[in-house]
């Protein structure tokens, strides 16, 4: 391995380690605003910047260094009790995160504006947090260094009023060639502590002749924190550093656990190769042979669940975003939330959960936003002053539930109703159900939000959500009681790589559908299949369903009438019926990409290798639904 | 599971002649001779029914299981507009690796029967015979056996006909 692929891993490996660190520092602040003054919550917080000042010492990410630098100081004298935790502490200390996040990810990113106001943040901690830090700008005049005072005493002279922080700029600095030794081609600019008398500085530039200006820094907090919140429209957004190469973090107990597997595995083959292969097979050796094959069978199982579970980690990684949405959103509007997230120890695909992180986290902004009402109409309405967002989330055979609860005021259904009849959604004298109101707001185009600001708006509708959930595989669902809140339901499969399929024969050939979607199958009366337009509905229990004929759509020959039968099974826009020739057996299969070679086929999940080495299509109903809809 | 649309029709951007000598695998469709760069050759597979795919091109035959990995399978003759001829044991399929513009694929490719493997010294930008443009041919190969064409199976099979989602 060369040198350079070798700094490569390690920076990678730096990459990550100060996310986590970070993430931890984040969620030790987010800690301490709850109250809790908890020495080891101080000390956790201390050693995730220590770490990551060190760390990035060593990589030249000396930026970084710096910054973390003035924050661990800061903390040090937490952590030694000559400092206080202050609730504008605690926002100095976020917005320092966030800086040094964006310095590790875009290292070319222009922040240098953003870690002098951090700096000057840092040392103004002590200051009443109305004298924010004076900001003094300083370009020499014409003329300053022959008839005026030595710019070097100036800046001795502000030293002696307090820490100052000096950037200087050196870009009007010409080539040695042009250069006119009595010109001064530099300036500054100088952050001092707010506390400083104003006096006391213009007297320090009381002999300088123009070119200076004296001003308050806007409060840190808000300024620094707002292109967090949302990235200003126009300017690009920072680029994010490359994403390494998809690694993970295996915990040893699964690893051991694996290789236990491969021991029994290893047990079973020993078994195996046991049996005498030699002579006649005795009904003893068939006996033998095939407990070892149902071992094998066992292990085999075994061995897929834990390899799978390597792939699977806990929703905390996706849960410990939270705390700081919340925090940042309910500070923007003014709103009091307690967030309480629970089972977040369940775990789930890495894949499924690396794209769960965005909408769940928009969900909770959602919630924050339009659900939970401001104090003082919480207090109207006769409720504690703080909301209650709960995040819980629970398994459920094969699939995870994730809910996003809060205590609001419920869906606006007046203003959704009307807003869907003005975009068209619905007939404008349409009676809608409450939970067909509830469905309206996850159509595209769809709105509520009186205004365009930070939090909404910002071009993720419910619609995007609902789109990426269904993507991994699960959908959402809400409920919403007027007045006592609204309630989010996430259903996510565990997993994408492996599906419960029911094997079922068109024609010559065998196709998968998925398990969990089937409701019934039933041996239709043909009597009850009419005719609606091309398609054909089949009249169930009084309820007339569409149905897919699946040997014409899939170019098999028709099938024996009497022989066939219908699976019904649910998909996002109610029940189908599909025909098929024959049910047969219900297994585990593998889903395989169709688009890796192929291209992606409405209709069609993807494709599976059968236990003789065919392939098989697996159906996706609700394709077929949409394929029947186009029909008709 | 990274959703990826199926590849909007390439514009052909193959070069009009290949410099120097290189190596092609040649195989029979009809009674004329093509030649597939070798490089792009991934393997040679025996006749097997493939699993056809709803909505697909009728010269698209389906998907087949090549060591776990779903394969998609086109007939060359019914590709370049020739009348399909029945599978026999000669058919080959030649799996090969097609450039879109996004990412490699791997296809396997239906042929007649398998002739030879020809060194070429240079090939020459195809002539427009016809009049009408024929965008697979991505140029004409002289060997000892005469002239070969060889095939650009990038535009060739730059969609094979599966909708974008």
């Amino acid at each position: 391995m060369s040198d350079q692929s070798l700094q490569e891993r390690l920076k990678d490996s730096f990459l990550e380690d100060a996310k986590e660190n970070l993430s931890s520092a984040e969620t030790q602040l987010l800690a301490l605003t709850q109250g809790a003054r908890d020495p080891e919550v101080v000390g956790a917080l201390f050693r995730a910047i220590h770490s990551i000042k060190g760390s990035a010492g060593s990589f030249g990410f000396h930026v970084v260094t710096e910054t973390a630098h003035g924050m661990e100081t800061c903390l040090d004298e937490l952590r030694s009790d000559r400092r206080q935790v202050t609730p504008r502490l605690i926002e100095v200390m976020l917005t320092g995160v966030d800086l040094l996040k964006r310095l590790i990810e875009s290292p070319e990113a222009p922040l240098d504006a953003q870690r002098t106001q951090l700096v000057a943040a840092l040392a103004s901690l002590d200051a009443t947090p109305d004298a924010e830090p004076w900001e003094l700008r300083f370009s020499p005049p014409d003329g300053l260094l022959t008839a005026g005072p030595d710019p070097l005493k100036l800046f001795a002279a502000l030293r002696e009023l307090g820490p100052m922080v000096v950037t200087a700029d050196v870009s009007k600095v010409p080539l040695l060639g042009a250069f006119d030794p009595f010109h001064a081609y530099v300036s500054w600019v100088i952050t001092l502590p707010g506390e400083v008398p104003k006096q006391k500085l213009e007297d320090v530039f009381d002999w300088v002749d123009g070119g200076w200006s004296l001003q308050r820094l806007a409060p840190v907090a808000p300024s620094a924190s707002a292109p967090l919140a949302a990235t200003p429209a126009g300017a690009p957004a920072p680029t994010p550093h490359d994403q390494p190469a998809a690694s993970i973090r295996v915990p040893v107990d699964k690893l051991d656990q694996l290789m236990n597997m491969v021991g029994e595995l290893v047990i079973t083959q020993s078994m195996l190769g046991e049996v005498d292969s030699t002579g006649q097979l005795t009904p003893q050796r068939i006996a033998q042979i095939s407990e070892g094959l149902s071992q094998l069978a066992r292990n085999t199982r075994s061995l897929q669940e834990s390899v799978m579970r390597l792939r699977s980690q806990p929703l905390s990684v996706v849960f410990s975003r939270l705390p700081r949405t919340v925090h940042d959103v309910a500070q923007q509007l003014g709103k009091k939330v307690d967030l309480r997230v629970t089972g977040d120890s369940t775990e789930l695909d890495k894949t499924v959960l690396e794209k769960l992180g965005d909408p769940l986290v928009h969900l909770v902004r959602n919630c924050v936003d339009h659900g939970l009402e401001t104090p003082e109409d919480r207090l109207k309405a006769g409720k504690p002053k703080t909301g209650v967002l709960t995040v819980s989330s629970y398994g459920r055979g094969k699939d995870i539930y994730i809910e996003v609860q809060d205590d609001g005021r419920g869906l606006d259904e007046a203003r959704i109703v009307a807003k869907a009849k003005e975009a068209g959604l619905v007939a404008a004298d349409a009676e809608l159900s409450r939970a067909a109101i509830a469905q309206l707001i996850f159509a595209p185009g769809l709105s509520t939000a009186k205004a365009v600001t930070d939090v909404s708006g910002r071009g993720v509708g419910m619609d995007v959500v609902q789109k990426n959930v269904r993507l991994l595989g699960g959908d959402i669902t809400i409920t919403s009681t007027p007045g006592q809140g609204t309630r989010f339901t996430l259903r996510l499969p565990l997993s994408l790589a492996i599906m419960e399929g029911q094997l079922v024969r068109v024609g010559r050939r065998l196709y998968v559908i998925p398990l969990l979607s089937i409701v019934e199958s039933i041996q239709p009366d043909w009597t009850l299949l009419q005719a609606c337009g091309h398609d054909r509905g089949y009249r169930m229990r009084g309820e007339l369903i569409p149905v897919v004929d699946l040997p014409t759509s899939l170019g098999a020959p028709p099938g024996d009438r009497n022989a066939c039968l219908m699976v019904v099974v649910e998909t996002d826009r109610g029940r189908i019926g599909l025909l098929v020739d024959e049910l047969l057996s219900q297994q585990q299969v593998v889903v395989k990409s169709l688009e890796t070679n192929y291209g992606a086929v409405t209709g069609l999940a993807g494709a599976t290798i059968l236990g003789d080495g065919s392939v098989s299509l697996i159906l996706e109903p609700n394709g077929l639904h949409q394929g029947v809809q186009v029909a008709a | 599971m990274e959703l990826q649309s199926a590849p909007s029709p390439t514009t052909a951007t193959s070069t009009p002649s290949v410099a120097g000598p290189t190596q092609m695998l040649t195989f029979f469709v009809r009674d004329q001779e093509f030649g597939i760069e070798i490089l792009r050759v991934r393997e040679l597979q025996s006749w097997t029914a493939p699993m056809p795919v709803p909505q697909s091109p009728p010269w698209l035959k389906g998907v087949i299981n090549l060591r776990g990995e779903i394969v998609p399978i086109a007939d060359l003759r019914e590709r370049l507009g020739f009348e399909p001829m029945d599978y026999g044991s000669l058919t080959v399929v030649v799996v090969i690796r097609v450039h879109t513009q996004e990412r490699e694929r791997t296809l396997g490719v239906i042929v007649d029967a398998m002739s030879d493997v020809v060194n070429v010294d240079a090939i020459q930008a195809a002539p427009q015979l016809t009049g009408g443009d024929r965008p697979w041919a991505r140029g004409i190969a002289r060997t000892e056996k005469g002239l070969i064409t060889l095939l650009d199976v990038d535009s060739l099979f730059s969609s094979l006909g599966a909708t974008p989602r």
